[in-house]
């Protein structure tokens, strides 16, 4: 498959993924409950496109580290979704409101690498900036 | 799936019965509830399963792909882990099972109430049947699963007055308690609505990583045959099929409509059917997807 397929493939997988997410006005503050579901559901959607055939032919085309980096950041986001899917709310809301702005930027930046897939590094470190957030609301491995 | 059918027409007989008279009449919507009790608690059951086996099985694709990522101590440390966390999710489908199944108990002793020689100890029976169900309500109400808390997924309570009827122990009952089982069935159906959230995604990770190794099949050489063909149109199929995973918690509300309209002497045969339509729409998809994995 080539880079310009895959992105195509990757963008219709996200924007209909885009159109289930909770709408917000810019710069509204949002409740506890609403960033825990929106940032689930963000996981969830780049759960399944690291998963999906789009994001193995764009594999193929990066070099071994940055392969091996991209499957780290797949088993990051697996645990990312277990442990947040098990939190309990009420314990971790006050943390989720200390990182509201970095969880929302995190949140956009997913959205917007996954959407254009420039390349993998950029989704990678989208990726990975939302988990190192999501890890400093509740406990990692 | 074939209880459920076994049911469907188990409902269509007591519905012929009802027509005889009306005492009859209503000790047949009982009959039916309970009936439609039952097979909803049934597939269920089937859905908490599978909900169970598609987060555990969405984990080991995880793991699979990520495996050559770690060394050996990085593998021992994630897989202990994801036990962990994978033991609590069970845990919790196991208690909303639960809640459903001591639901349908009180279902039973409705049904017992509402024929006329019912002994008086049925109606303590239902009140030893509820508080079972409602001890188990506020760990249910307070867990998380997918993306959102199961008591933000509650509906209103709905209003309704208890109809009269001959049967006194039976309007006592239902005046008693029919306010908190509809808060229970509201408890039943956002846990199902959270469950086929996380159901979706679980089921989906699986799926396309199977046509990823479709895909991959397809990209190295060596010659492909019929298998790649049918199992290419399998994963594809079964894609579409897990969207509708939606289903189960439409069943949830469409019982918990019932049971008012049941209290309120309203319930009709569609209600019914609608309540077993739905049941046997997730069973048919949970039937498509196993049948992705037992080919493979």
């Amino acid at each position: 498959m080539t880079k310009h397929a895959a992105k195509h493939s990757i963008k219709l997988v996200t924007d209909s993924a885009a159109r289930l997410a909770p709408e917000s006005a810019p710069g509204a503050t949002r409740d506890s409950s609403d960033l825990y579901s929106s940032t689930l559901e963000q996981l969830n959607r780049i759960l399944v496109t690291m998963l999906s055939p789009e994001w193995d032919a764009a594999l193929q085309e990066v070099s071994p580290t940055e392969r091996q980096a991209a499957l780290r950041e797949l088993l990051r986001v697996q645990h990312a979704r277990l442990v947040l899917g098990n939190a309990i709310l009420q314990e971790i809301a006050e943390d989720l409101k200390e990182n509201e702005a970095s969880l929302v930027a995190g949140q956009e930046a997913v959205q917007s690498a996954l959407d254009r897939l420039e390349s993998v590094s950029k989704v990678l470190t989208a990726v990975g900036g939302l988990i190192d957030v999501v890890a400093r609301i509740v406990t990692f491995l | 799936m074939r209880h459920t059918q076994v049911a469907r027409k188990g409902l269509v007989i007591l519905w012929a019965v009802a027509a005889g008279g009306c005492a009859s009449a209503r000790v047949a919507q009982f009959h039916s509830f309970a009936e439609a009790g039952r097979a909803y608690v049934k597939a269920s059951q089937v859905v908490l399963d599978e909900a169970g086996t598609a987060a555990i099985d969405a984990d080991s694709v995880v793991a699979l792909r990520g495996r050559e990522a770690l060394d050996a101590s990085g593998r021992r440390a994630h897989l202990i882990e994801q036990d962990k966390l994978l033991a609590t999710r069970l845990l919790l489908l196991k208690q909303i099972g639960r809640h459903g199944r001591l639901l349908e108990s009180y279902f039973d002793t409705l049904q017992a109430l509402a024929d006329s020689d019912a002994p008086e100890t049925v109606g303590t029976a239902a009140k030893a049947a509820f508080d079972s169900v409602a001890k188990l309500s506020p760990s249910i109400k307070d867990a998380s699963i997918g993306d959102v808390k199961v008591e933000s997924l509650i509906p209103p309570a709905a209003s309704f007055v208890v109809g009269r009827l001959k049967l006194k122990a039976l309007e006592n009952e239902l005046k008693a308690r029919s306010q908190a089982v509809e808060r229970e069935l509201a408890l039943q159906e956002a846990a199902l609505k959270a469950i086929t959230s996380s159901l979706e995604t679980d089921l989906m990770a699986r799926l396309k990583s199977q046509q990823t190794d479709v895909v991959r099949l397809y990209a190295a050489d060596g010659e492909l045959g019929d298998a790649w063909v049918e199992r290419r149109r399998q994963v594809l199929q079964a894609q579409v099929s897990a969207q509708s995973a939606g289903k189960a918690a439409e069943a949830a509300a469409e019982l918990r409509n019932s049971f008012v309209a049941l209290v309120e002497r309203r319930l009709t045969e569609t209600s019914i059917q609608q309540v077993i339509a739905n049941i046997n729409s997730v069973l048919d998809l949970i039937d498509q997807v196993r049948k992705v994995d037992s080919e493979e």
